[in-house]
């Protein structure tokens, strides 16, 4: 440690007499990108590289082309075998899963069936609990070897999203990780995906290597870069200077921007991530169905969308994302100032009321300025909003301690299926959280434990169908992810917010 | 007297930060999904050491950073420590650069305008320091953008590496400071030049320059140099702005990183590296003082 130190400091002393002659230094221009070297710039840098830690879907992102998993989306969203050649179900509780034969870590080392086991196993270790397994609780147990070829993933009953449960666990290699440790492999992960680990500056840079041994055979380009660069504008006028080739996190105003320049172009996709107000309906008012009607017809839906999202998002009164397994279309409730100050007085609110918003700044796409123009709304049928707007950590803090009767916030989707919304929203007795049905819950126990397809997306459509007659939410919109990228770049984004670079190619 | 304040200053300070951060928010709750249970919750706070009251955690890491160990990052594992140095070289460079900007520019206009005052340079003094004070920093920094990278394309958007990716970062951030110590050199220069004694020195018929450069900037340098220090220690301490525009990986983005996701150690390692930075840039100048004035020696 102390050595470090030593060298930094020469390195700061050099720095000065560089400093020094800046005034004289020839003037440079970028550098036009590499053909083969693809830059990626998103907001945020990952916090570790280790799935057990870190598991913010922008970082997930990152890791995805370094890892596989046993299970694997393509880009339509459709399941398909990665680690795992094939499966099937021995029992209803019960999930066999054959694991690929001949795939390579980037070490060079052989995928065994240790691997798989072990990156399961780790995530329930009682001293170092990782966020990764809240999501696998109550879907998985455990993670059992059968043989050399084969492991069995045990559940506590049937569960119908155990496939898209398991497309969120990455292997990991087991010797390397046991090697080295946990905080080494933090910052160089081994893994067996389609790209190799080469060097992470931190808040600056993540370079990876096209993997040439990669079992899906090599990806298109040469090398991966990923960028954290926090400031809209700035990620915008690097792609402008070509110094990246593609920007997450596009904003609406700079589309129109970009159709006006041949070098650059621009993608949206549906997300699966769906905002909606959300009442506190065990309190008055908003325990008087009326009230909750009321204020879905008071909101302009179209105007939102047309006016603050610039277009950019899709009108949803379900309570799932359209992009979701098992999403179904509702119908929405139309905008109508009279019928919402009607159903308000039958409810005993001919005046209206006032009530208190709590919406974070800065976390969603024009965040404030939706909580903004839906108060403008609400007050036309007389509803005072007070807005509270924290700065994220302190607004889950108080969003999950139920302190104000309204919220604005999204739920995004790690699984792609539906259930996991109603997870996230619906809550019912187990956490007494803003809303509960005991039918609501019935029916979600049932959609849980149904394989067949069809019956599964009968179930959940008569979910969504309750959920809007019941309206214990505001209903919104779906967001659209939008990127921007140099016209020499070929790629589709996904609707999952990952960029997985073995599917992007190049035109020269 | 001054080295006791040091950890007076330190203890203090990192109380009220991990005072504030445990009320506002909670980082178990931002690491876990929205529908982990409570026994999730409970769980991982246990294992991160997070159960315990208030009170005995501070006392713990009190205890623990007296031996220079910070802890490990709730999010990422890493030692806090590793996390704040690395990232302090990449800062150091910065905030170097901008003073050597500032200082460069600021001292010789500042000389110039007050000896020639009212002519044309005195004027661009003026608008110098009035822009250098009222623009923001960030809308400052966006300009150059605009202007030297995506217009002129002399220099990178963003990111670090190399003299071309420092010059705009630097020149952002050194703006405010070059734009006070412009006004701050001007005024201590004017008011040095109306003393007697320089009107001694004129009338023995020194030369003009020895005037200006060895009786009355000699003079004028205390209250410069006392800008200048306050200046260094907010540079380094106020970089949070600059480097996120320039995505600039220092000191600023990983401790606002940290305060955002409430990872105690990170903040508390870098709020202690902030404070020793700041108290050794107050010392330094002291020593100055006494170096540069005969005054405060004697005393």
């Amino acid at each position: 440690m102390e050595r470090k130190i030593f060298t930094k400091i020469r390195h700061f002393t050099s720095l000065t007499i560089i400093a020094t002659v800046i005034a004289f230094w020839p003037i440079c221009n970028a550098t036009p990108a590499n053909a083969q070297t693809v830059t990626l710039a998103q907001g945020v840098d990952p916090e570790s590289l280790d799935p057990a830690l870190d598991t913010l879907i922008s970082s997930v992102g990152v890791m995805m082309n370094i890892y596989d998993a046993l299970i694997w989306r393509d880009a339509n969203g459709k399941i398909v075998p990665a680690l795992a050649e094939s499966w099937d179900f021995p029992e209803t509780n019960r999930m066999r899963l054959k694991i690929r034969q001949g795939v390579k870590f980037h070490d060079g080392s052989i995928l065994t069936v240790e691997d798989v086991v072990f990156s399961y196993q780790r995530l329930f270790d009682k001293d170092s609990p990782s966020p990764l397994l809240s999501s696998l609780k109550g879907f998985v147990d455990s993670v059992e070897k059968v043989d050399d070829t084969t492991v069995l993933v045990k559940m506590p009953a049937a569960r119908a999203t155990v496939i898209p449960t398991l497309v969120r666990v990455p292997i990991i290699s087991k010797s390397v990780f046991e090697r080295v440790g946990v905080q080494a492999f933090g910052i160089a992960p081994v893994g067996t995906g389609p790209f190799k680990f080469k060097t992470w500056d931190k808040n600056e840079r993540i370079v990876l290597e096209r993997f040439n041994d990669h079992w899906r055979g090599p990806a298109a380009i040469g090398s991966y870069v990923i960028r954290p660069i926090p400031e809209d504008f700035a990620r915008f006028a690097s792609l402008l200077n070509g110094e990246v080739d593609i920007i997450a996190n596009l904003t609406a105003e700079r589309v129109k921007e970009i159709k006006n320049n041949t070098a650059l172009k621009w993608k949206g996709v549906a997300s699966a991530r769906n905002m909606f107000v959300g009442m506190n309906t065990s309190k008055k008012p908003f325990d008087d169905i009326r009230v909750r009607y009321a204020l879905n017809h008071a909101v302009d839906k179209k105007a939102l969308i047309d006016i603050v999202m610039g277009g950019h998002a899709i009108e949803n009164a379900s309570v799932c994302t359209q992009t979701l397994f098992g999403a179904t279309k509702v119908d929405s409730f139309e905008y109508d100032v009279n019928k919402s100050k009607k159903l308000l007085a039958e409810a005993g609110y001919p005046n209206g009321f006032e009530t208190t918003l709590l919406g974070p700044v800065g976390r969603y796409t024009k965040d404030k300025e939706i909580q903004e123009a839906i108060a403008g709304m609400l007050a036309e049928v007389g509803v005072r909003v007070n807005h509270v707007q924290p700065e994220w950590a302190s607004f889950i803090k108080q969003w999950l301690g139920q302190k104000y009767p309204m919220h604005y916030i999204g739920t995004g989707n790690q699984v792609m299926d539906c259930d996991q919304h109603l997870g996230y929203r619906i809550d019912g007795k187990r956490y007494n959280r803003y809303y509960q049905s005991d039918v609501i819950d019935t029916l979600i126990q049932k959609e849980l434990v149904e394989y067949d397809v069809g019956k599964r997306k009968a179930i959940l459509a008569e979910i969504q169908e309750k959920l809007r007659d019941d309206a214990p939410w505001i209903f919104l919109f779906d967001l659209k992810d939008l990127y921007g990228m140099t016209a020499r770049i070929n790629w589709d984004p996904r609707p999952d917010e990952m960029v997985w670079a073995y599917d992007i190619k190049v035109s020269e | 007297m001054r080295l006791i304040q040091v950890p007076l200053v330190i203890l203090t300070v990192s109380l009220l930060v991990f005072v504030f951060l445990n009320a506002s928010g909670d980082p178990v709750l931002l690491l876990l999904p929205f529908d982990a249970s409570p026994e999730d919750v409970e769980e991982m706070r246990k294992a991160l050491g997070l159960d315990k009251p208030l009170m005995v955690r501070y006392g713990i890491f009190l205890w623990d950073a007296i031996q220079g160990d910070f802890g490990v990052s709730l999010r990422s594992h890493q030692p806090a420590l590793s996390i704040v140095l690395d990232a302090l070289p990449a800062t150091i460079e910065l905030a170097l650069a901008a003073m050597l900007v500032a200082t460069v520019i600021s001292i010789p206009l500042g000389i110039t305008a007050a000896v020639k005052r009212g002519g044309t340079i005195d004027m661009t003094a003026t608008v110098v320091s009035v822009l250098g004070q009222s623009m923001p920093v960030f809308w400052l920094g966006i300009l150059l953008i605009m202007l030297f990278s995506v217009t002129l394309h002399w220099f990178p958007v963003s990111g670090r590496g190399g003299i071309s990716s420092l010059i705009l970062p630097a020149v952002t951030l050194g703006w405010y400071m070059n734009a006070l110590m412009t006004r701050m050199t001007r005024t201590a220069m004017l008011e040095v030049l109306s003393e007697p004694y320089i009107l001694t020195a004129r009338a023995k018929g020194l030369p003009e320059r020895l005037v200006i450069m060895k009786h009355a900037f000699r003079n004028a340098r205390v209250p410069i140099i006392t800008i200048w220090g306050l200046q260094a220690g907010t540079m380094l301490t106020g970089t949070v702005v600059t480097e996120t525009v320039f995505s600039w990986p220092g000191l600023g983005r990983a401790s606002i990183y940290a305060v955002a996701g409430r990872d105690y150690p990170v903040v508390l390692a870098s709020i202690a590296l902030f404070t020793l930075i700041f108290v050794t840039i107050n010392l330094v100048i002291d020593l100055a003082y006494f170096v540069f004035d005969p005054r405060i020696r004697q005393n």
